[in-house]
């Protein structure tokens, strides 16, 4: 009889490639010039495969075309850009201190109190994004901050996102290690900086990461905060760009996509451990 | 005297409260304090003045447009987990036989997790046909729920996999148990934490599918994609008060409501399997 032999990673990796085609597409269309990309557009829209194929592997057209358009001719898209990242890093390093602060402290809570707060936090990280942005829009209008900056960077900064997750990763460190050191005479600021930090960095990192994507991919918040649509970061920016330049969207892309993309692959350890540490 | 010694005391002892103040400040004053301005808009009638009970309600159920978006919503929740989660497990399972590459898989497939919509609409514009991207866009959104998360939910059903003792298996291959009987019996229980974890990120995530469809439709799109998101955003702004508030609140309601139940029922069934 013969053996019938197996390939466990022919799935996962059909998967993993099927996962990165996309990105390599956005970052391979973007070194193409305007009129090949409005070719692929049109063969794509003929449902024709051959076409497309063909538009592709004609790599005599390369051209730094569509960069050289957008950071030299358009200043605009690049100003958007720096806009973008002044809201986006003030709300994730602030969420992520504050978290980590609110999340020792129901670490510290007595059992049922810490597990009350944890079940509050835990429905608050699973509210669905447009009806938790209603009560801030509310909270903006009163503080008359419609418009401005703040009505991005105030709800952003105190969004309960990570504490559960991180509460849950706090939670698991061994009781004996904190008593310890309380006992050779460490203050709760001394735990929380000498141990509790350094043994959750995985899921810290990890959580600050998905908070940087979350925000730097908002769309919900922008739409109803700002009233002008000039004030739009890139997030809702890149698609308004593209009905009169389509040519130039793929560099636009890739300019918007890579910072996030290098940081994710530069902590790919500490997010797979701490999404699998704080799920768990 | 007495009682300014005791309020001390009473601070020490509370110390790490401290450490809970911060964040719930700002909770209190971004989430909590608005929400009950929402409550009380959403009792209002349509002025957003007079007290009307729950005739704002009434109006949502009785809204084709809100049924519409309802079922929207819960189809893409629904759907999002009976395909990702089976998938996802199949997945785990093969992840875990893997003894080459099985890090660089994993790695890979989360990437999709962080790409901005901006991009994936980008990229699909320019590479779906035009009958394809507006005809068939509830699947277009689905495919690209199933693109985004597929590496998540792998890496938590493969890591909660890897919890369960390969004794236990081994020992219930030796008399004879069949694959089926292994999976619900032995291997199941292990999982159900992992399993009801992405059953609660899918419902939350399913929301964010939002930010493709209006990107890709605009805010008004054809009746296939509208969802409860698009009907409480369009609300806003008409500055209809009232019908955004009682939209949010029944949306927070019915999730919270649904998602506790699955939670109690968790923790009832691994009460039971310890006891």
């Amino acid at each position: 009889m013969k053996k019938k032999k197996h390939y466990p990673g022919l799935i996962p990796g059909i998967t993993a490639a099927a996962a990165v085609i996309p990105i390599l597409c956005i970052l391979l269309f973007s070194w193409f010039p305007e009129e090949q990309i409005l070719l692929l557009k049109e063969a794509a829209s003929r449902n024709d495969p051959a076409g497309m194929a063909a538009v592709l592997t004609d790599l005599t057209k390369l051209t730094a075309e569509q960069y050289r358009n957008i950071l030299i001719a358009s200043p605009d898209y690049l100003f958007r850009f720096w806009n973008s990242v002044k809201l986006v890093l003030p709300i994730t390093v602030l969420q992520m201190i504050i978290s980590v602060s609110v999340s020792y402290g129901i670490m510290l809570c007595r059992k049922r109190t810490g597990d009350v707060l944890l079940l509050l936090y835990l429905l608050l990280m699973l509210t669905p994004v447009q009806a938790a942005v209603v009560p801030n829009y509310f909270a903006i209008k009163r503080l008359h901050l419609l418009g401005t900056d703040f009505a991005i960077w105030l709800p952003g900064i105190f969004s309960p996102f990570p504490v559960y997750l991180l509460t849950k990763t706090m939670r698991k460190i061994p009781k004996e290690v904190i008593e310890a050191a309380r006992t050779d005479g460490a203050g709760q600021w001394k735990v929380l900086t000498r141990i509790v930090i350094p043994q959750s960095k995985g899921p810290i990192i990890a959580l600050g990461l998905l908070v940087l994507a979350e925000y730097w991919n908002m769309v919900e918040l922008p739409l109803i905060m700002y009233t002008n649509p000039s004030d739009y970061p890139l997030s809702v920016y890149l698609s308004r760009i593209r009905e009169d330049a389509f040519g130039l969207s793929f560099a636009a892309s890739v300019i918007y996509l890579i910072p996030i993309l290098l940081l994710v692959i530069y902590a790919m350890d500490d997010l797979k451990e701490g999404i699998s540490v704080s799920s768990l | 005297m007495n009682k300014r010694v005791s309020v001390r005391r009473y601070i020490v002892k509370h110390k790490h409260l401290t450490f809970l103040l911060p964040g719930f400040l700002g909770l209190i004053i971004f989430y909590f304090l608005p929400f009950f301005i929402t409550l009380r808009f959403s009792l209002s009638d349509t002025a957003g003045k007079v007290f009307a009970g729950l005739k704002q309600y009434k109006e949502l159920i009785n809204s084709s447009a809100f049924r519409l978006a309802a079922g929207h919503s819960t189809i893409m929740a629904l759907g999002g987990c009976v395909l990702l989660i089976p998938i996802s497990l199949y997945l785990a399972f093969q992840v875990n036989k893997m003894e080459r590459f099985r890090k660089l898989c994993q790695s890979l497939m989360l990437l999709p997790m962080v790409i901005p919509s901006a991009v994936v609409v980008v990229f699909l514009q320019a590479v779906l046909p035009y009958r394809i991207l507006y005809e068939k866009s509830m699947e277009v959104l689905m495919a690209v729920f199933l693109w985004k998360y597929i590496g998540y939910h792998t890496l938590i059903l493969s890591e909660s996999l890897k919890r369960v003792p390969a004794e236990l298996i081994e020992a219930a291959e030796v008399e004879g148990a069949g694959r089926v009987r292994i999976f619900v019996n032995i291997i199941l229980p292990f999982l159900i934490p992992a399993v009801v974890f992405s059953v609660l990120m899918i419902t939350a995530n399913s929301f964010r599918l939002y930010r493709e469809a209006y990107l890709l439709y605009g805010p008004h799109p054809g009746e296939d994609v509208y969802m409860i998101s698009h009907y409480i955003n369009n609300a806003v702004q008409n500055l209809n008060y009232p019908k955004m508030s009682a939209a949010a609140v029944l949306t927070e309601g019915i999730v919270f409501a649904s998602l506790l139940i699955l939670i109690y029922v968790e923790k009832k069934i691994s009460e039971g399997l310890e006891g």
